[in-house]
């Protein structure tokens, strides 16, 4: 290379320009007619699949007992609840996945060298932006489509709570990559603070003035305890605050450690590459974080292999432990979910205990490692003298105690000592534990799966892939569904118990097959 | 006690733990050990298609005595320590251990072998101390004494500094000890181990080699495979050579003539 060239390098958006023209030239990159494909299938699954389904929305939303939340008083309130809560949410998944992330070998080859992050990493952390901008103001516009057919809601308003839920996206974007940026600790700090605050503004309302939680709240074109002149100024406060955010972007971009980045991307691909082929499970295995603290603590005590494993398992998760308690946090919450669905009107009921089942059912793999490792063992050499019905049964003591003790916590604030919501929700509970245990013996993607089935809209062998992958949230919340639209508890408690005789068999074929 | 002798944890015929003791009494109880080989493959092959991932194999193994198995890579090696383990079924010849077929569901065959084939399982958020004691534990034997032996097997293999270590925080060839230890923290009159020398240096290999021996002189029957001429030099009694035609002894009509044993 001249020398010349290195004392005078091009500018950065001609060096990026040539590294994006050279990968452009490669021999798998899209051809024109790669191109008109996506877009031909992207304009088909908007036709087919998303209009239809906006649409279904928005009636499902117009009916009386939706719109009777949607137009309640404390349903500003909760839209600053659900912003606080949407913040505190991008902070966490900013060190699990950032917006400003590349493959491996862009973060190598480009974010690498000297030049400033904020060129490099521009264009994916736009692309975020962009997607979770457009998301973020397509569910404020069919939430003001339900609104203007039902209630006559001015364009403006709706107009307004567009702007301002694209506004929030903005400022979602910067929240998520401040997640990025920071050190684990210093983020989890971060969300615990704008968990609180949300907390202190869903209890002492007028704090919402001060803080952008309570500005987008402002703007829900509802009757509401918010004076006048804050509902006014919501907006532009709103937009100033996310304008000054964006505005920190570039140094926040720049300040993105190498090391950190190449390991997410790293993270990702492999977690890519994994669930490519069918392995769900070693794909999300990726970002289970390993224990690092605890190693002090002895974990296998007591005379009964049933005391030694629940102390194993307990002492196992403790050893990462806000995992730990962000499950138990959730269970509670799932709980809480269940419950309200059990006593749930008609539409509403069968949806929010579904919700219930799949966050539980998430939220139990913080105590079910020991399920992952009792399948492991099924399949390798006899190391423990228990059978592989007793390894499971013995690890399934720990995920059972903490899924009837904290989604009963859940259900106790909701139903209080309601004797059958709280049978139910326990059913459910076991239930669940039941079909993570199954889970764990799922075992790799059948190659008959990965057959081609044509469509007009191309290969639907994916839909195959995806239920299979997804089979156990689907029958999760499919039978706290159905258990929520029982006539009554003998009904729901024979729904759930058919689920989980179900869920026991499926695992025993599958573990007799390894 | 220092490296490379450790008290081997079998399951001996007449102080085996309680829960065993108890097992070995039920009506079902497999015939006694006695002097019978506890290992008798006939003609033991596996056969794929057109593809033979074993030529038929005989031999018979006895306790307190160490086979090793050798030859080329895709000679069978692995496939005969899996067949004896009863994680593959052999398509031709016969093969029983402690006088039964290999069976994973016959909780007498899982107390009597014990076996290194592939990575065994892990806890990911167990310490290598915790993995040894729980596994010791779980076959009846007392947690302290478990515990005790736990040690005793890093010692013995020279690392016990990484007691208090989480699995993923294992080089290599540490991981390989491990996975040793392991296998050893459990009682077994079998042990099948699958290149136990991978990833170990020299002197480590020594320690292993002395370890294994000490094992099979207080009783225990060993198979093991092996790429190894110094390993099998230090632990084994006779070496079976697979895939290969070259010093034959008789095997009656059973044996390959490909495979050939080696007193």
């Amino acid at each position: 290379m001249p020398e010349a060239a290195l004392l005078h390098p091009p500018d950065p958006a001609r060096r990026l320009a040539a590294v994006r023209a050279v990968h452009g030239g490669r021999g798998d990159a899209r051809s024109t007619g790669d191109v008109a494909y996506v877009v031909y299938a992207t304009v088909l699954v908007l036709a087919i699949v998303v209009a239809p389904l906006v649409r279904g929305l928005v009636i499902g939303l117009s009916g009386p007992e939706v719109l009777g939340v949607l137009t309640a008083p404390s349903a500003a309130r909760g839209v600053g609840v659900v912003v606080g809560l949407l913040l505190a949410a991008c902070v966490l998944l900013g060190q699990v996945r950032g917006p400003a992330l590349t493959s491996p070998f862009f973060t190598v080859a480009v974010a690498g060298t000297d030049l400033p992050r904020s060129v490099t990493l521009r264009r994916p952390f736009c692309t975020a932006t962009a997607l979770l901008v457009t998301s973020s103001a397509l569910v404020a516009a069919v939430l003001a489509w339900v609104l203007h057919d039902a209630t006559g809601l001015p364009s403006s308003s709706a107009g307004a709570l567009v702007l301002g839920a694209s506004a929030v996206g903005l400022l979602a974007a910067v929240a998520w990559l401040l997640g990025q940026r920071l050190s684990p600790a210093r983020a989890s700090g971060l969300a615990g603070i704008l968990a609180v605050v949300t907390g202190l503004h869903a209890v002492v309302p007028t704090i919402g003035i001060l803080v952008p939680t309570g500005w987008a709240g402002a703007l829900w074109p509802v009757e509401s305890s918010i004076p006048s002149w804050a509902e006014t100024a919501a907006l532009p406060a709103l937009v100033a605050a996310a304008l000054l955010a964006v505005a920190a972007v570039p140094r926040l971009l720049d300040a993105l450690g190498g090391v950190e980045l190449l390991a997410q991307a790293r993270r990702w691909e492999t977690a890519g590459t994994s669930a490519s082929a069918g392995d769900l499970s070693g794909a999300l295995g990726q970002f289970r974080p390993p224990p690092r603290t605890g190693r002090a603590w002895w974990a296998v005590r007591g005379r009964s292999s049933v005391g030694r494993f629940v102390v194993r398992d307990l002492v196992g998760a403790l050893r990462t432990p806000a995992r730990a308690a962000g499950g138990a946090l959730v269970l509670v919450l799932a709980g809480t979910l269940l419950a309200t669905g059990l006593e749930g009107p008609e539409l509403l009921g069968p949806v929010v205990a579904a919700v219930g089942a799949v966050v539980g059912y998430l939220a139990l793999g913080v105590v079910a490692d020991g399920f992952r490792h009792a399948a492991e063992a099924a399949s390798a050499p006899t190391l423990y003298r228990y059978g592989t019905g007793s390894l499971f049964a013995l690890h399934g003591l720990l995920p059972t105690a903490c899924a009837l003790l904290l989604t009963g916590a859940g259900t106790a604030v909701v139903a209080g000592p309601d004797l059958a919501i709280g049978s139910a929700v326990a059913a459910l509970a076991c239930f669940l534990v039941l079909v993570r245990a199954r889970d764990s013996a799922k075992g790799p993607l059948p190659p008959q799966l990965l057959t081609p089935v044509s469509t007009p809209a191309g290969d639907a062998s994916g839909v195959a892939i995806v239920v299979w992958q997804a089979d156990a949230l689907i029958v999760s919340a499919l039978v706290a569904a159905a258990a929520s639209t029982a006539p009554d508890t003998p009904a729901r408690l024979l729904v759930v118990a058919l689920g989980g005789l179900g869920a026991v068999l499926s695992a025993r074929a599958r573990l007799r097959r390894t | 006690m220092g490296p490379g002798r450790v008290a081997p944890w079998r399951r001996n015929r007449s102080g085996s733990p309680a829960d065993d003791q108890a097992a070995d009494r039920a009506t079902d109880a497999p015939p006694s050990p006695g002097t019978g080989p506890l290992v008798a493959a006939r003609g033991v092959g596996v056969r794929i298609d057109d593809a033979d991932l074993l030529l038929p194999v005989t031999f018979d193994l006895h306790a307190g005595h160490a086979l090793a198995v050798r030859g080329p890579n895709g000679s069978g090696k692995t496939t005969l320590l899996r067949v004896v383990a009863g994680l593959a079924e052999p398509t031709s010849g016969t093969v029983l251990v402690g006088g039964r077929p290999p069976d994973d569901r016959d909780r007498h065959f899982r107390a009597r072998l014990a076996a290194l084939v592939g990575p065994p399982p892990l806890a990911r958020n167990l310490t290598l101390h915790e993995h040894l004691a729980l596994v010791g534990a779980s076959w009846g034997t007392t947690t302290s004494d478990a515990t005790e032996h736990g040690h005793a097997l890093l010692t013995g293999l020279g690392i016990d500094r990484l007691a208090r270590r989480f699995p993923h925080e294992l080089s290599s060839g540490q991981a390989q000890l491990f996975a040793l230890a392991l296998t050893l923290a459990r009682p077994a009159d079998i042990l099948l181990l699958d290149e136990p020398e991978q990833r170990l240096d020299a002197e480590r290999l020594e320690v292993v080699a002395d370890l294994l021996r000490g094992t099979v002189d207080a009783g225990t029957a060993l198979l093991v495979a092996s790429h190894s001429p110094t390993f099998v030099e230090r632990v084994a009694d006779a070496t079976i050579v697979l895939g290969s035609a070259e010093h034959v002894h008789d095997l009656g009509d059973a044996g390959d003539p490909r495979n050939s044993v080696r007193a």
